[in-house]
Order: C-alpha cells, then structure tokens, then sequence
C-alpha cells in the first residue's frame, strides 16, 4: 500500500512536470518592444516650491507645466521672445538660427542681460538649448530679426511628423 | 502800418504759400537728382543688355546643387551632410568638366543634366560659398563680434532684403537693380514703360529712388477689366475712365494719381502691342511648370526689345519652396529638374533671336543652409552656391573658394553654416559692369563693394563676365 503511494505520487509529479514544460515551450512569443522614447525630463517647476530664481518672468515659470497644454507652452516661449526684442533694440544685429543661440538670448545673454527664462531652467537642457516638454529642443524658425516662428516634435520626438505643434499656427 | 486780413483770407493764403513751398522744395529736389544724374557717367552706344534675376525663395540648399564629386571631399561632405547626402555610388551627382582646375572635383545635383550641358559647353558658371558681408569676415571675427555682420543673418525676410539691395547694414528697400537703372534708364528710348520688368511681383531688387518695376504675368500684361470690350455699356464706361484720368485736377495728388493711372493703361497698351506683334518662339518651353511659364515671358519681351525702345532691362522671376527643413531630397529631386528644365529653354530661347551673348541669367536666393541635418532637413545658414548663364559668361568654370565641408571648419559658425568667402557685392559688381555701370558708378549701386573690390582696378571682382 506504502509502495503503491509513492509510485502514485511520482506519476502524479511527472504528468504535472510534462505539463508545466509543454506549457512554457508553447506559449506565444512576446511581443516586439515598442520604440523606446526618452522619459520626459522635469522641465517645469514644480508649483509647490517657492522659485527665488526667476521673480521677475513669472511666465516662464508655467513653461512645460502639466496643467497646461503643449501649445501653450509655444505660445510662451513665442511671447517671451517677443518681450525680450520689445526691450534688447539691438538684436537684429545678433546672428541668431539655432535653439542653443536663441536660448542664450532669452536666458539673458543680451546687451541688457534681460533674462526672461532662468538660466537653470529645468526646460534648458546640457546644450543650452529650450526642450519642450518630451524633452526635445523647439525648433526656431527665423522668419524675420522681428518674428520668430516655433515648433514642438511633439510625443514623438521627431520633427516634421503629424504630431508635432506649431506656433503660430499654419 | 500792419495789415490785419481775416481768418477764411489766413488760411487761403497759408494754403497758397505751402503749395508754393512743396513745389518749390520740389524743383529743387529734382534739380539735385538731376545734378546727381548728370554727374554720373552713362554709357554710349545702342546695344541691349539685359539682367535676369532668377530667385529662389525660402533659401535653397545649394551644397546639395554645386557639391563635391572627388572621393576626398565627396566623402568630407557625406560625413557633415549625413542623411541628407546625394549617393555618389547611385549616380545622384553629375561631375563638371572645369576649364581650370580649382584643386577640388565637384559635381551637380543630378536632376540638372540641361545645366551640366550648359557648364560643360562653356555657357554658365558657378559661384562658390557667396552671401551677405559687410565687410571681409572670419570666423574668429564672427565669434568675438568685432566685426558688423548682415541684420537679421540667418532669417528670412531680412536676408531676402539684403540679397536684393546688397546693403546688410541696414533696412533700406531700395534694391541694385533699381539704382541701376536710375543710373542707366536714360540709355532707354521709352518713357512710358519701365526697364525693370518683374513676372514675379513687386520686389525690392527692381526698386530704385526714381525707376521701379513693371509688373506682369507670366501671360503678359494686364489691363483694366473690360477697359478695351467693344460691347454694351463697356465703350461708355471706358470713355468715362479715359474722362477722369485725364482731367486736369486742382488738388495735387488726385491730379497724379490720375496721371499715373493714365500712364498705367498707356503702359500696358504699349507692351501688350508690342509683345503680340512681335514673332511667337518657336523654342518649346516645358509644360506645367511656372519657372518656365515665366522665363518664356522674359524671352518674348527680350524679342520685343526694339519695338520698345529698349537698350537695357532687368527682368525677375522667383521660384518659392526652397525652405526644407524637411523632405530636402524629395522635394529637391523635383525641383531642381524643373529649374534646371527652365532654364536650358529660356538659353534655347535666347539662342533663337540671338540674343543669348545680351542676356545673363543669375541665380539668388535668401541664403545657405545647414550642412548638418535637423534629422529631417536642413536649417536657416548663410554662405551658398550660385549659377550664372549666359553667352558673356566665361562659363565652364567655379568661382570665388569653394570651401572645405567639414564640421568645425574655418568657415563653419556652427552646424555648418558657412561664412561666405565671396560677398554678394563682389558677384553682383561683376555683372553690373558688363550691364553697363560705369567703375565710378559701381559705389553708387552697390555701396560696400569698396570693402571687397577696388573699382578701378582691371578686370572685374570675379572674373566670370566678359567684360570686353
């Protein structure tokens, strides 16, 4: 009876062990990875800390905030440097096309040292360039020394896809 | 004794004596541009010249137009151009056969074979690396900022501006080719007609202080609706036009808003006669295509030059779409065929009433682009490359430096934006002398051409035109 327990006992564990292998050697494949984006960075400031660093734009504060939406956050970059040439009269005669060029300028780098948007904003990346809120740089679009157009490459982080914003808009 | 004279007698004669004033204050003016005039030296002679500005707006890629071809610097300009590179091993790059070698092999777009033939037969050339200076530029001047740069380098609206009035300095929208017909326009048996004539629109190239442009379509030019039907109440209403535009006024501007209207309609009476009696081109221009549709229109006004009276006259046409901060390649390897279609026709033209060593043909645009790609194009930059076509262009050839294409070069602000080794002064200089200008002249039209170019100096700044 004892005997015939124990070979109860091992049949019971080999069905159970070739039912366990048949089960992981045919289950689907995983499916492939998504594309990897970048996590979005922190470029905002959080609203529950007091900012001593930028007391004068309070603007730039809500660039990038969640509680707005993309667009909004081109429409205050645009209208940070609109404010800035509304002041520094000289900068026509500054070359200015690249992101990295344009931040410089807003970020205070202009014969009045105005600076619309903290050098340390979380939105100013390594390169001094302005990101948007995915992380990657606005493209700045020099119409003219006086207009200056903006676009996002939206969640996809590619430029020039369906997803991207534009200000102001087409 | 004072005599006092009532308020309603006050003002009449207030009136009276600022009308004297504007139009004394206005004889003198005219006296002074008519001194300013005489002093200039005119040429002599009948022979007819005319200037095509070809203009490519929105700023077009133009190292992906004139581009290396040697293995050494085909690969230096891979490297930079990345994703946006022609494939040399696909057969995307025609090499040009140079008259004289420039130390580096370089080829064109390969959507240009028209072009190639006309480079490689002697009949257009290139301008290397040229844009808007005010004044000879280095990169280290550029990076210490002790040297005055264009206004608004790098955006649109103010590098259009300046490619058209070759004055970076400053806002003026008096363009070169305006100030060089004031100069020239006298040598013209028409008064009635401008010398500039543009199928693009207004433009600031063909503005000048006293002469601007004509504007017409690409199918010519047009008149006030229903002006000239012959039914109906039109001839009435066409009689009370005529009426009013030329009825003496008292008041001083409607009387020259009227003449001016007057003189509009004589205009297009006079060269829309002129351009119909004259004989159709046999020369097939390409369908659908409005770079094409315009050069024809320039080649049958050339053809009607003498029934115009005319000895010298810009022409401008424009092509837009060249802004490609994406799609450069696509977009590119349909645009440049048409252009390059265009052109080889308007040549084909030329050739066929002979005129082709009377007209020059150049190329212009808002400025370079970035060697580097956004990953998708190529961005605002600075220096380009430019063609010229035309019998009296020493063709076959490259001129000013054709620079080096790596990142961080000597001519590189960044992203390979290139600091242009020729100025614009020093390419329009060049073909305003054949035009006509006088070395005298030439600071009149292009003011800081003394930065680049002693005047007097033989042979002109570049030495593309033939300038005997």
């Amino acid at each position: 009876m004892k005997h015939s327990l124990w070979i109860a006992v091992a049949i019971v564990a080999l069905i159970a062990g070739v039912w366990f292998y048949d089960t992981r050697h045919t289950a689907p494949p995983a499916p492939e990875p998504t594309r990897r984006l970048k996590p979005p960075p922190p470029s905002f400031y959080d609203p529950s800390e007091p900012d001593p660093r930028n007391p004068t734009s309070p603007l730039a504060r809500t660039l990038n905030r969640p509680d707005h939406s993309a667009q909004r956050d081109l429409e205050i970059v645009y209208t940070l440097l609109f404010q800035t040439r509304q002041f520094v009269k000289d900068l026509p005669s500054r070359p200015l096309g690249t992101n990295a060029e344009f931040t410089a300028v807003l970020t205070g780098d202009n014969s009045l040292q105005l600076a619309a948007i903290p050098p340390n904003h979380p939105a100013v990346n390594e390169s001094g360039e302005l990101t948007d809120r995915w992380g990657t740089p606005f493209l700045f679009h020099p119409v003219s020394s006086s207009e200056t157009t903006l676009r996002s490459a939206g969640p996809d982080q590619q430029l020039f896809t369906d997803d991207d914003l534009v200000y102001p808009e087409e | 004794m004072s005599k006092l004279i009532s308020r309603r007698k006050f003002i009449g004669q207030a009136c009276c004596s600022a009308v004297g004033s504007t139009a004394l204050f206005s004889t003198l003016l005219n006296l002074r541009m008519a001194n300013t005039a005489a002093a200039q030296s005119v040429p002599a002679g009948s022979d007819y010249k005319a200037l095509v500005c070809l203009f490519f707006a929105g700023g077009c890629d133009s190292y992906n137009m004139l581009l290396p071809y040697g293995d050494a610097e085909y690969a230096e300009y891979a490297a930079i151009r990345g994703d946006l590179a022609l494939s040399k091993a696909n057969g995307e790059i025609l090499p040009l056969l140079l008259n004289q070698s420039i130390g580096k092999d370089l080829g064109i777009h390969s959507g240009m074979p028209e072009i190639q033939a006309l480079c490689n037969a002697g009949n257009a050339a290139w301008i290397a690396n040229v844009g808007t200076l005010v004044q000879p530029t280095t990169k280290e001047q550029y990076q210490a900022e002790s040297v005055i740069l264009p206004l608004g380098l790098y955006s649109h609206a103010d590098q259009i501006r300046q490619w058209q009035t070759s004055v970076p300095q400053d806002t003026s929208s008096v363009g070169w080719g305006g100030r060089t017909a004031d100069l020239l326009h006298s040598l013209n048996n028409n008064e009635n007609i401008s010398m500039n004539i543009s199928i693009a629109g207004n433009n600031t190239w063909q503005s000048g202080n006293e002469v601007f442009e004509y504007v017409v379509s690409p199918g010519g030019s047009t008149g006030r609706s229903r002006y000239e039907e012959t039914w109906g109440v039109n001839p009435a209403m066409s009689s009370a036009i005529d009426s009013q535009l030329t009825h003496d006024y008292q008041n001083l501007f409607v009387n020259t808003f009227a003449k001016k209207g007057k003189g509009a309609m004589d205009a297009h009476a006079e060269f829309s006669s002129a351009i119909d009696e004259s004989a159709t081109l046999e020369t097939a221009f390409p369908e659908d295509n409005y770079l094409a549709d315009q050069l024809r229109m320039v080649a049958q006004t050339i053809q009607a030059r003498s029934a115009l009276g005319m000895n010298r006259q810009t022409f401008f046409v424009q092509v837009g779409g060249w802004d490609h901060h994406d799609e450069v390649l696509g977009t590119m390897g349909t645009m440049l065929p048409a252009v390059s279609q265009a052109v080889d026709a308007f040549y084909s033209a030329l050739a066929e009433i002979n005129a082709q060593d009377n007209v020059t043909l150049f190329t212009a645009s808002d400025f370079g682009r970035t060697l580097t790609s956004n990953g998708a194009g190529s961005d605002h930059a600075w220096g380009g490359n430019h063609l010229i076509v035309g019998g009296a262009v020493n063709g076959g050839q490259v001129y000013g430096t054709y620079p080096d294409l790596y990142e961080g070069n000597l001519q590189d602000t960044g992203r390979g934006r290139l600091i242009p080794t020729t100025s614009v002064d020093a390419y329009f200089g060049e073909l305003a002398l054949w035009f006509g200008v006088s070395p005298q002249d030439l600071p009149t039209v292009l003011p800081n051409v003394t930065n680049f170019y002693t005047p007097t100096a033989a042979g002109g700044p570049l030495g593309f035109m033939n300038l005997s």
